[in-house]
């Protein structure tokens, strides 16, 4: 391998962004290339010790006498790591919790079933692995009061539920694909509703491609490097790469394992026609230099239609695939990464962000997602960047999908001195797509349960043994009010809430 | 058939707790542990509200809610719904409620379910005529023996309604819109809203005066409490008489309480200076009230969970609680010593008082 | 025999005063010939009329041997205190059998501050005598208003503070046309404004829904304490303007004006609003830092020297 840098380069090198520097020429690098803690070290100044400031206000230039405290007991901080284990802990079962009798769980018929509208429906006990492997579920659900996971199937959930039945049902190779992003106020259900999305993606036997936390790529946790010599200001995520085909290969194990290698692949003379897409993604995971091009092979075959000239036996038709990323709002940022000239390195120019977001736009020639799917992305509405331009390009998605005319006075258009960021309007500007079966991208906007839900999502409660009340319409409305007209984490709140031995 | 449930019968799985022994413990944890009771009714006034169709509306909807759906009227009845939810009008029908079904009679007609049933079910279905009666099969029972009524019977019982209803809007007193609160419980007090031990026990372990933390640190000690293994009570410290322990994890309140007032002390002790004599101070022992008593339990378990490895303050407080359930604590060994002292000094209860008497006759 | 005597003057004088109290030149009369606007002592006071010569031939054939003063409480230091404090009380004697309504349906009467009595009768009064007098008119006061003596009412009329503080209503008692019911209340630095219609349980706070205006399960509980406990919670729209504090302020002062809005709409809630503590005002408010102090109260440390 040659190395990424020719010397007229390395003369452009300054002191600082050593972080920067090409992978080394001699070997293969297998570990992360470098880390971005060093540039982002700063000199911090100490404050100059100095004498006499003066009296402070309102304070008498008196004697301090220090009061001799409890002697403090020094107990030592708990193991590295401990700590982390604990805040990223998830408990999905409390044995006390009364098991809910007759509670359906979720599978091909209560997911479309209207009448079971505000009930909560269980995950199947084999799903909630895979549901595990995408990391589907986070710390601030209270999974952990409950005898086994459940969601309530609210109206999104039956249309999504419909959808995908829908698109299951259609003929391989003429698949409809549906592009969303969910938004909505906080606790709304969001990263629920993703949940959901990919319970009835595994229900459906789907491919189910998750990125649970968007944040963790812009944060400068994991390692990047650029992409090629040709391509310097595009930068990969071999870490971060490897870590989603490792999702990507356990939660659908079963499904990829039955799909076999029917592409060349020309940048991996590795992989051999006919063996199956699960040791495909393997490569990638155990040589995290290969995890990009593993991972466009992989997409690639996924999205194939047909095989390639040759590869027929190998080729069985792909099933639909489904795409969630949770809390999308980062990728619409500057990252904490830096260039080589120690400029702030756009979200959009990683090619892990830029391949997902790529999709929303209609596909050139196919659809996006030829075998169909789902594109289901999820703004977060805590702990969130607040960009302007991203506001504005949501605006004017759902504008588009509305059928307003861009050129029209009603389009959305953003303030004139405001300064938004032009890629990220730009990364939205998904037209109507040419190909008939492809989606147009869709905003939804996720509120709160109607009272019926809530009514039914707090008898869960009740059934369960955690609430000792009555519940009857006038009780179910005051916490549906409460809860800020339904919204749904904020009723799991009030739900759990104690004041009183009932 | 299709899957119906009804939510209400259900309810009664909730677990009967076991009746204390004590009277005074009775009568102080039955408010505690008492299982919703009037749920069974609900369901009925529900229907009050809701129904203003004919009686033979309503029974046509009853013959539809028992024979399953035609496909097309299924199909029918979801573009309602989801259509007219979009258009924000109407309520949506929630079949759940109006096609119910007791859990008995699922279980009776599905094996699978029998084997997963709750335990108190399973028992139930066993031996009908047990030793032992639990108030929620007595409702069962009592739902299964109406069985299905008539429609005549049914127009009845709406006329009936209909009439309390109206009745029920004369009764209003004037200055009133909807009937008032009948009787307000202590803790419907905007200022006294937590239980008492609660309310003391969150102000305990406030620091700063910041009690929105300490009010969240009580919510993660509450739902440790509710989801940790029911406590093993080691008999030579039991708790209070009050519900058994594995039914202390659902009513985490209940299970707070019984703790903290089991390691209360009944006594404290007064160092009373000049009694004695020569500067020496003699040990008075001092009968403390229930919020006194209490206070310093919470004191003694705040003080050991210090000493706990944890790294959350809640996750300290809280193992600490259980501990001192299953009789582990140190606070126990406290509380001992305060009564062992306390009793040695039972000789100078009356000291201060006949010393002032003494006092006061000299002079 | 002295004892005799004396308890025969008393009567005599005490006729005498309800007649017409010679002495107070100035002060208030309870006979219904001469009624005199009501004075205080700081006003200048016309001379006391000399009293007549001493007849001594007189005096001997009665045998009294010593000047009386007029008032049977002229030795006790605050004679006119005790004049007002017995006529009450003979009044009360008097009228005791009259029958007497509860304390809250008797009229409700804005007595004489304290500072406003010293300065009328113009002694120095412990606050505990006027509690002592004031408990004398408020038992008077519960004597039937529709079967009251005149003389009750004219006795009570005489410690009135001039105007009448509770006649003045600051809040509207009665919803508008378009069915909103207005309430006002304040708690620390918060002050709020709510209006109450009938409605199926939207809350607004500022515009803000009641999630994003407080966070706090608990704050959301306290703002709509008084419907939440009424079960009106679903029966009601509310918009509520608040201002100034914290959350908990806020909260809690939109929990006031919430019931006091709802006593609009429901007046016969009172009693239960009052005992689920609603409408109940809060009047602690934060308070002021003092000169040659750390804060309030807090002293400096104090150093030897």
């Amino acid at each position: 391998m040659t190395s990424a840098f020719c010397s007229g380069c390395l003369t452009q090198l300054r002191q600082t962004p050593r972080a920067i520097l090409p992978p080394p020429s001699t070997a293969v690098p297998r570990t992360a290339a470098f880390h971005t803690s060093a540039p982002l070290q700063k000199v911090v100044q100490k404050a100059k010790a100095s004498g006499y400031e003066g009296p402070r206000y309102r304070v008498g230039a008196n004697v301090k006498i220090k009061k001799k405290g409890r002697p403090q007991e020094k107990s030592r901080p708990p193991p590295p790591g401990e700590r982390k284990a604990l805040r990223k802990r998830i408990v999905l079962s409390n044995p006390n919790a009364l098991e809910v009798e007759g509670m359906q769980e979720l599978n091909g018929e209560t997911m479309v079933d209207s009448r079971l509208r505000g009930s909560v429906l269980a995950l199947p006990v084999p799903m909630i692995d895979q549901l595990r492997a995408v990391q589907a579920f986070k710390t601030s659900q209270g999974w952990s009061i409950f005898r086994r996971p459940g969601t309530v199937s609210r109206r999104e959930t039956l249309e999504m539920g419909r959808l995908f039945d829908q698109i299951s049902n259609e003929s391989a190779g003429d698949r409809s694909s549906l592009k969303r992003i969910i938004t909505g106020q906080r606790k709304a259900g969001k990263s629920v509703h993703l949940l959901q999305a990919m319970a009835m993606g595994f229900t459906k036997e789907w491919i189910v491609v998750s990125v649970p936390d968007a944040r963790d790529l812009v944060v400068g946790t994991t390692s990047y490097a650029p992409l090629s010599e040709a391509q310097p200001n595009l930068y990969v995520q071999n870490a971060a790469t490897a870590e989603l085909l490792s999702r990507t290969a356990t939660a659908n194990k079963k499904v990829l394992s039955n799909l076999l290698v029917s592409q060349e692949h020309a940048a991996l003379p590795t992989v051999k026609p006919g063996m199956t897409l699960e040791d495909l993604a393997k490569f990638g995971i155990q040589d995290q230099a290969n995890a990009w091009p593993v991972f466009q092979a992989l997409w690639a075959e996924l999205t194939a239609t047909s095989a390639t000239p040759g590869l027929e036996k190998h080729f069985t038709p792909r099933p639909p695939t489904l795409v969630t990323v949770d809390a999308v709002g980062y990728w619409m940022q500057n990252t904490a990464y830096h260039s080589i000239k120690h400029e702030p390195i756009h979200a959009h120019d990683f090619v892990f962000v830029r391949h997902f977001l790529d999709l929303l736009k209609p596909g050139k020639g196919k659809s996006a997602l030829p075998n169909g799917g789902a594109l289901l992305y999820a703004t977060s509405s805590s702990n969130n960047p607040s960009i302007y331009a991203f506001d504005v390009a949501l605006k004017q998605a759902a504008a588009r999908h509305a059928g307003v005319n861009p050129s029209s006075s009603e389009f959305p258009l953003p303030e004139p001195y405001s300064k938004p960021d032009t890629r990220v309007l730009e990364a939205l500007n998904s037209p109507k797509p040419t190909v008939s079966k492809e989606g147009m991208l869709n905003v939804q906007e996720l509120g709160g349960l109607t009272k019926e839900e809530a009514r039914g999502f707090l008898e869960y409660f009740a059934r369960s043994g955690l609430l000792r009340e009555t519940i009857s319409d006038e009780w179910a409305s005051e916490k549906w009010t409460l809860a800020g007209g339904g919204v749904v984490g904020e009723l799991e709140k009030l739900g759990r809430r104690l004041r009183v031995a009932a | 058939m299709p899957p119906r449930l009804n939510l209400f019968a259900a309810r009664s799985a909730v677990p009967v707790v076991r009746q204390p022994t004590s009277a005074s413990a009775a009568q102080r944890y039955a408010a505690l542990s008492r299982p919703c009771q009037r749920s069974s009714v609900q369901s009925v006034q529900r229907r009050w509200t809701s129904s203003d169709k004919s009686t033979k509306e309503l029974a046509e909807e009853q013959r539809k809610a028992e024979s399953m759906p035609h496909v097309s009227e299924e199909a029918a009845e979801i573009n309602n719904i989801m259509n007219k939810e979009k258009r924000c009008d109407g309520t949506p029908s929630s079949p759940e409620l109006e096609q119910g079904t007791p859990v008995s009679e699922i279980l009776s007609r599905d094996k699978e379910a029998q084997k997963h049933a709750p335990k108190v079910f399973q028992n139930q279905m066993k031996k009908p005529s047990g030793s032992r009666s639990f108030s929620t099969s007595a409702r069962n029972q009592l739902e299964e023996n109406k069985g299905p009524m008539s429609d005549a019977e049914n127009a009845a019982l709406i006329e009936t309604m209909i009439g309390q209803i109206t009745e029920e809007t004369q009764e209003l007193m004037p200055g009133l819109k909807y009937p008032a609160p009948a009787s307000i419980p202590k803790t419907e007090h905007l200022r006294r809203r937590y239980s008492p031990v609660i309310e003391q026990f969150t102000k305990n372990i406030m620091r700063d005066g910041k009690l929105a933390k300490a009010q969240k640190d009580m919510s993660i000690i509450l739902d440790i409490l509710r989801s940790a293994p029911p406590p093993k009570i080691n008999p030579k410290r039991p708790l209070l008489p009050g519900p058994a322990a594995p039914q202390l994890p659902l009513n985490p309140v209940a299970y707070l309480t019984l703790i903290v007032d089991s390691v209360a002390p009944l006594i404290k002790l007064l160092h009373a200076r000049g009694i004695a004599g020569g500067g020496q101070a003699t040990q008075i022992p001092l009968a403390l009230a229930e919020k006194q008593r209490r206070r310093a339990a919470i004191g003694w378990i705040i003080d050991s969970s210090a000493k706990r490895k944890d790294a959350k303050f809640a996750h300290r407080v809280a193992n600490e609680l259980i501990a001192v359930a299953e009789g582990r604590s140190g606070v126990w060994e406290k509380r001992d010593g305060v009564h062992k002292l306390g009793i040695a000094a039972r000789v100078n209860i009356g000291a201060q008082s006949q010393k002032k008497k003494a006092m006061s006759m000299a002079y | 025999m002295q004892s005799v005597r004396s308890a025969t003057y008393l009567r005599a004088a005490l006729a005498q005063r309800s007649a017409a109290p010679s002495y107070l030149a100035a002060g208030p009369t309870m006979s219904l010939k001469q009624q005199t606007p009501r004075r205080y002592a700081t006003e200048a006071t016309p001379a006391l009329t000399a009293a007549p010569e001493i007849d001594f031939d007189r005096m001997l054939q009665q045998r009294s041997a010593r000047v009386v003063p007029a008032s049977p409480s002229y030795f006790t230091g605050s004679p006119r205190f005790f004049d007002h404090l017995l006529n009450l009380e003979s009044l009360l004697a008097k009228y005791a059998a009259l029958p007497t309504v509860s304390a809250n349906d008797s009229p409700r009467m804005a007595w004489l501050k304290l500072p406003a009595f010293r300065d009328l009768v113009g002694e120095r009064i412990p606050s505990k005598k006027y509690r002592g007098l004031l408990k004398v008119l408020n038992r008077l006061n519960r004597i039937d208003p529709a079967i009251r003596p005149q003389e009750v009412r004219l006795a009570l009329k005489e410690f009135l503070r001039p105007g009448n503080p509770y006649a003045a209503q600051s809040t509207t008692t009665s919803v508008d046309e378009l069915g909103r019911a207005r309430g006002k209340g304040k708690r620390k630095e918060s002050s709020a404004v709510v209006s109450l219609v009938e409605g199926d349980g939207e809350v607004l706070v500022n515009g803000k829904s009641l999630v994003e205006a407080f966070p706090r399960v608990h704050d959301r509980e306290s703002a709509t304490w008084a419907l939440r406990f009424s079960n009106r919670l679903d029966k009601y729209n509310v918009w509520a303007t608040v201002r100034g504090g914290g959350t908990t302020g806020q909260a809690e002062a939109i929990a006031l004006a919430l019931g006091r809005a709802l006593m609009v709409h429901e007046p016969a809630l009172k009693p239960i609003l009052r005992k689920a503590g609603v409408i109940t005002v809060d009047p602690r408010r934060v308070e002021r830092k003092k000169p040659g102090r750390v804060k309030a109260r807090k002293a400096p440390t104090w150093v030897k020297r």
